[in-house]
């Protein structure tokens, strides 16, 4: 009896994380018309808009311009590029380098995270923030 | 031979810096995974002693490991509360279902509650969005395997007989 309660409890984890790896919830969902509907969402310390999602490199060191031509103050030290709707960090003056070492994101929920510098890379496929 | 608590809570908190700090420089598959070697201490004091001198141990870890890596503000702000949390669950779980849940699911609890709290936290006041992320599916998943490997060390450890003895003879 005890033994069917541990295992239970860690199977219990388990599942959820694998519901969580799949992503139901938000970011992600089937493309439609047989043409991709990846967005890219940029975080910077509070704010969270959507960017061009093209090929290139890019930074953050100032502003940084929407895909409805709005300016965010950046001003952070990161390189990023785009290419074939991966995307990848190069460049971070975080001491962790996490989000350098993150392999390239291309699915659906996937995610960067640069923490010390309060910076998120989120492909989105469900139009999240303007359905907020 | 008797043994001061203050001082074996002393030592098991510089056992949990030294493996907390030490565990910063194992490379990891996936960033951001650490595999939790510091909550083996703090598994051991909550087994083998009274809960305050646990929470001692677990506390000093969270305050004096962001010290000594980069970015102190950062790590301070994810461990404490992270600590905290986990401990509390760890504790209560250990104290309320001691004979139902075995070490090994109690650490995996503990590395789980760590692990969402930091992702909570990072989502409220770091980096908002996070939480509905891959990320935080990869994130648990690791907790969950990492949890299950301490506990199955912890598990080892508290049935050793010189550290039952140690713990014996406070």
């Amino acid at each position: 009896m005890v033994r069917v309660i541990n295992i239970a409890v860690i199977l219990f984890f388990f599942i959820i994380s694998i519901i969580f790896i799949f992503n139901p919830f938000s970011y992600k969902s089937s493309q439609e018309n047989g043409t991709s509907n990846k967005k890219l969402i940029l975080v910077v310390e509070q704010d969270t808009f959507y960017i061009p999602f093209k090929d290139g490199e890019f930074n953050l060191y100032s502003n940084v311009v929407d895909i409805n031509g709005k300016k965010h103050p950046a001003y952070k030290s990161i390189d990023y590029i785009i290419k074939d709707e991966t995307v990848s960090v190069t460049h971070s003056d975080c001491a962790n380098q996490i989000c350098v070492n993150t392999p390239a994101i291309s699915k659906c929920g996937d995610a960067i995270v640069c923490a010390p510098n309060k910076v998120a890379f989120i492909i989105d496929c469900k139009d999240t923030l303007k359905a907020e | 031979m008797k043994i001061n608590i203050y001082i074996l809570t002393g030592l098991m908190a510089s056992f949990s810096i030294v493996l907390g700090v030490v565990e910063n420089f194992i490379p990891s598959p996936v960033p951001a995974i650490r595999l939790g070697l510091s909550n083996i201490p703090i598994l051991i004091m909550l087994c083998l002693s009274e809960t305050p001198y646990a929470f001692l141990t677990a506390m000093l870890k969270a305050f004096i490991v962001p010290i000594f890596s980069s970015n102190i503000i950062f790590k301070f702000s994810l461990s404490m509360p992270a600590t905290f949390v986990s401990f509390i669950f760890m504790a209560l779980c250990y104290r309320l279902f001691k004979n139902k849940l075995d070490i090994v699911t109690i650490s995996v609890i503990g590395a789980v509650s760590h692990m969402m709290t930091q992702i909570i936290v990072a989502n409220f006041w770091i980096v908002k969005g996070i939480l509905y992320t891959r990320l935080v599916g990869i994130l648990l998943l690791s907790a969950v395997i990492t949890g299950i490997l301490m506990g199955l060390i912890v598990s080892k450890v508290i049935h050793h007989s010189q550290i039952k003895k140690m713990f014996e003879n406070i």
